[in-house]
C-alpha cells in the first residue's frame, strides 16, 4: 500500500526537520558556551604555557636546592664575563664546571654533570615554549593584520557633529558596537535595553556605540530619522555616522542580518562572533554580558 | 489555419511546468549567493516580483509584494502603500491569477509536491475554507501592521513573521545553511514556522495547492481581478459538446463553462488540455489565443 | 463586455498613478531599504 509509505516518509521528514530545529537551539547554546570559553581559553593557553614555564624554572631551582652545597661551590666559581645569554644555560654551567673540575670531588662532579644534563633538557623545553609563545604571539598579530580589523583606521561623526576616530576604542576596555537600521523593528525595540547596557558597562570601562547603516556619509535625512527614534526610545549613548568607503563602512555594509552586535577591544580588534538578534531577549543579553566580561577581564590582565 | 492556431493555448498549457521553472529561476537569479549565505543587495530589489518570493532568499531578484506591502505599512513614515497597491492593481488587471498558475515559485513548489504519488483528496467539499485567505489578507497583511505599532509607529510584518512558509523555505533555511551567525540566531519563531512549512508540504501532497486556495494573501488579491483581467479564459459554446471533462479535470473546483473567470481559477489550462473539442482557450486583451 | 473594458482601463490608470505616487513619496526607497537588510524577526528567524 502506497499510503502508509508516504505517511511514513512524511513523518520521518517532519521528525528530521523538528530535530534540526531543536538541535539548532542546542547548537546555539554550545556555540555560545564555546564562544565564551574560547576567549578565556586563549588566555589560559597563554597562562598555561606561563604556568608550565614557571614549572620548568621551579624544576631547575629544585635541582640547585637539592644539591645546594655542590652548586653553591660551582656558582662561586662562575666567571660572569664568559656568560653567553643566548646560549643554552646548561652549556654555560658545564663550561664553569669543566673549567673548575679540579675543585670538585668526584661525587660532586658527577652530581653536577648529571644535574647539568637534566637542566639542559629543561632548557630545551623552555626554549621550545618560548618559541611557541613568540610564534603564537606573532601569528596573532599576523592574523589581525591579515584580517585587517575594519576598525583600524576608524573615523566617523556622532550625531552632534563631533568627529571620532580609533581613539574611541583605546579609551574603553571594551566597546559594544550595535548595528541597526531605521526600518528594523526588533532593532528599535532593543535600543532602550542597549542604553541600560551602556550605563552598566560604563562603570566597568566599556561603552556602547550605535551605527545606523542608513546614516552613512552624513546622510542628514537618515540621521534625523535615526536621532528621532533614539530619542523616543531613550537611547542616550553615542551613535555614529561613518563613511561608506572606509573599512568599517564596508564591514557594516556587508552586514545583512539585523540587529547585529559586536565587541571591539581596546586595540580595535573584533572579539568573538557577532551576536545576532535583539538583546531585549534575556538569553542574548546574558550571552553578551558574558562576552563583555571576558573582554574586560582579558583587558585588565593584559594591563 | 484553424488547427494550427488552435494549438497555441494547448501548447501554453502543456509548457506550464517549464514556464514555472523559468519564472522561479528569473525570480531567484542570484544563485551563487545561496552558497555564500548572503542576500542580494542591489537596486533591483526596489521592484517587486509577481509571485510569492521572500526577499530574504539569497538568490531573490526583487522584493516580495506582500512583504513589501507590510514593510511600507509597518514603517513609521507611512500608513498605507500606494506603490505596492498600485503594483497589485497593475499585475492583477493584466494577468489576474495567471500569475498563480504560471509565475509563482511557491505555486510551482506545491505542484511538484502534488506529483508525489499517493492518495489524493478532493477539496470540493472544503469550499468555505477559501474565505480564510481573505481574512489572512485583511488581518495579517493590512490591519495588524497598520494598527499594532510601537511608540514610533512601527509595525511588525505579521504575515511574514508568523505565517509565511515561503520565507522559511527560501530564506531561513538557505541562509542558516550558509551563514553560521544566522544559524546561531534560530529560535522558537523559526521552529514554529518550520511546523507551518511542514504542514503545508504535507497538505500539498494530499490536496492540490492548499496554500493557494486557503492561505495565500497574494492569491487573495489577484483573485479579485480575475473578472476584469486582460488575460482571461473563453469557452466557445458553439464548439462545446457538453462532455463535462473540463469541470472534472479542474483541481481548483471551478466549472469553466459556467464561470470562466472565477476567482479561484489559476489559469492552469488543465481544462484547455482536456477539452476534446478544443473549445476552451486563453484570451489576452480580447485577442483569442486559440 | 463594455463594462469590463472600462474597468480595465480605469484600473490600469489607477495602477500607474498609484505606483508613481508611491515612488515619489519615498515608498520605493523604504521597500529597497527593507529588502536588502534582513530584519531577522521579520523573516521568522529568531
Amino acid at each position: 500500500m502506497k499510503t502508509p509509505k508516504t505517511i511514513l516518509t512524511i513523518s520521518t521528514l517532519c521528525l528530521a526537520l523538528l530535530l534540526t530545529a531543536c538541535s539548532g537551539k542546542k547548537n546555539t547554546e554550545t556555540d555560545n558556551t564555546q564562544n565564551t570559553t574560547a576567549a578565556p581559553d586563549m588566555e589560559q593557553s597563554q597562562d598555561a604555557s606561563g604556568v608550565t614555564l614557571d614549572d620548568l624554572y621551579q624544576q631547575e631551582n629544585q635541582i640547585f636546592a637539592d644539591h645546594a652545597d655542590a652548586w653553591n661551590k660551582a656558582f662561586g666559581m662562575v666567571n660572569k664575563s664568559t656568560a653567553d645569554p643566548s646560549g643554552n644555560y646548561a652549556d654555560f654551567l658545564s663550561d664553569t664546571v669543566e673549567s673548575n673540575k679540579d675543585s670538585f670531588t668526584e661525587d660532586e662532579y658527577k652530581t653536577l654533570t648529571d644535574d647539568i644534563e637534566t637542566i639542559r633538557k629543561i632548557e630545551e623545553q623552555i626554549a621550545e615554549m618560548e618559541n611557541k609563545n613568540m610564534s603564537s604571539g606573532t601569528s596573532e598579530q599576523t592574523n589581525d593584520s591579515g584580517e585587517e580589523s575594519p576598525f583600524k583606521n576608524f573615523s566617523g561623526t556622532d550625531f552632534d557633529g563631533n568627529s571620532v576616530d580609533e581613539n574611541l576604542f583605546s579609551g574603553n576596555a571594551v566597546t559594544v558596537v550595535n548595528f541597526w537600521f531605521t526600518g528594523c523593528k526588533p532593532c528599535v525595540a532593543e535600543l532602550s535595553k542597549l542604553n541600560e547596557l551602556n550605563d552598566t558597562i560604563r562603570e566597568m570601562g566599556g561603552e556602547v556605540i550605535g551605527i545606523n547603516t542608513e546614516t552613512f556619509d552624513g546622510n542628514e535625512a537618515a540621521i534625523k530619522d535615526a536621532a528621532a527614534i533614539l530619542e523616543s526610545q531613550g537611547a542616550a549613548y553615542r551613535n555614529l555616522s561613518i563613511d561608506s568607503d572606509s573599512d568599517a563602512g564596508k564591514y557594516a555594509a556587508d552586514i545583512m542580518a539585523f540587529p547585529t552586535t559586536i565587541l571591539v577591544d581596546r586595540n580595535g580588534n573584533i572579539v568573538g562572533e557577532p551576536l545576532l538578534g535583539g538583546i531585549d531577549n534575556q538569553d542574548n543579553y546574558d550571552a553578551l554580558m558574558k562576552q563583555i566580561q571576558s573582554v574586560i577581564d582579558a583587558d585588565s590582565t593584559n594591563k | 489555419m484553424d488547427k494550427k492556431t488552435s494549438m497555441l493555448s494547448k501548447k501554453t498549457a502543456r509548457l506550464r511546468g517549464w514556464i514555472q521553472a523559468a519564472a522561479t529561476l528569473l525570480t531567484n537569479i542570484h544563485i551563487p549567493n545561496l552558497f555564500k549565505g548572503k542576500i542580494y543587495q542591489g537596486k533591483a530589489k526596489t521592484v517587486c516580483v509577481p509571485g510569492l518570493n521572500c526577499y530574504s532568499c539569497p538568490a531573490a531578484t526583487g522584493a516580495c509584494p506582500i512583504g513589501a506591502f507590510q514593510a511600507v505599512v509597518g514603517s513609521s513614515k507611512f500608513k498605507f502603500s500606494y506603490y505596492i497597491t498600485g503594483f497589485f492593481i497593475l499585475l492583477g488587471v493584466t494577468f489576474g491569477r495567471f500569475i498563480c498558475g504560471f509565475l509563482c515559485p511557491f505555486g510551482w513548489f506545491q505542484d511538484l509536491l502534488h506529483k508525489i504519488p499517493g492518495k489524493k483528496f478532493s477539496t470540493a467539499g472544503l469550499k468555505p475554507l477559501r474565505y480564510l485567505k481573505y481574512v489572512i489578507l485583511i488581518v495579517f497583511v493590512i490591519l495588524l501592521p497598520m494598527l499594532v505599532t510601537n511608540s514610533v509607529g512601527m509595525g511588525d510584518p505579521f504575515f511574514c513573521k508568523y505565517i509565511c512558509p515561503q520565507g522559511v523555505l527560501e530564506g531561513a533555511i538557505p541562509l542558516s545553511l550558509g551563514n553560521a551567525a544566522i544559524r546561531s540566531a534560530l529560535g522558537k519563531l523559526f521552529s514554529f514556522k518550520c511546523l507551518i512549512l511542514i504542514a503545508v508540504v504535507v497538505l500539498s501532497i494530499l490536496f492540490y495547492r492548499p496554500f493557494c486556495k486557503w492561505i495565500c494573501p497574494l492569491g487573495a488579491i489577484y483573485s479579485l481581478f480575475n473578472k476584469v483581467s486582460l488575460l482571461s479564459i473563453k469557452v466557445e459554446n458553439s464548439k462545446c459538446v457538453g462532455c463535462n471533462k473540463c469541470a472534472k479535470v479542474c483541481k481548483m473546483d471551478v466549472d469553466v463553462r459556467k464561470t470562466p473567470d472565477h476567482s479561484e481559477c489559476i489559469r492552469c489550462g488543465a481544462c484547455i488540455k482536456a477539452c476534446p473539442a478544443n473549445a476552451i482557450h486563453y484570451q489576452f486583451m480580447g485577442k483569442k489565443y486559440k | 463586455m463594455k463594462c469590463r473594458r472600462i474597468a480595465q482601463f480605469v484600473l490600469l490608470l489607477m495602477g500607474v498613478t498609484m505606483v508613481s505616487y508611491g515612488a515619489i513619496r519615498g515608498e520605493a526607497a523604504t521597500v529597497l531599504g527593507k529588502a536588502i537588510k534582513l530584519c531577522l524577526e521579520c523573516v521568522g528567524i529568531g
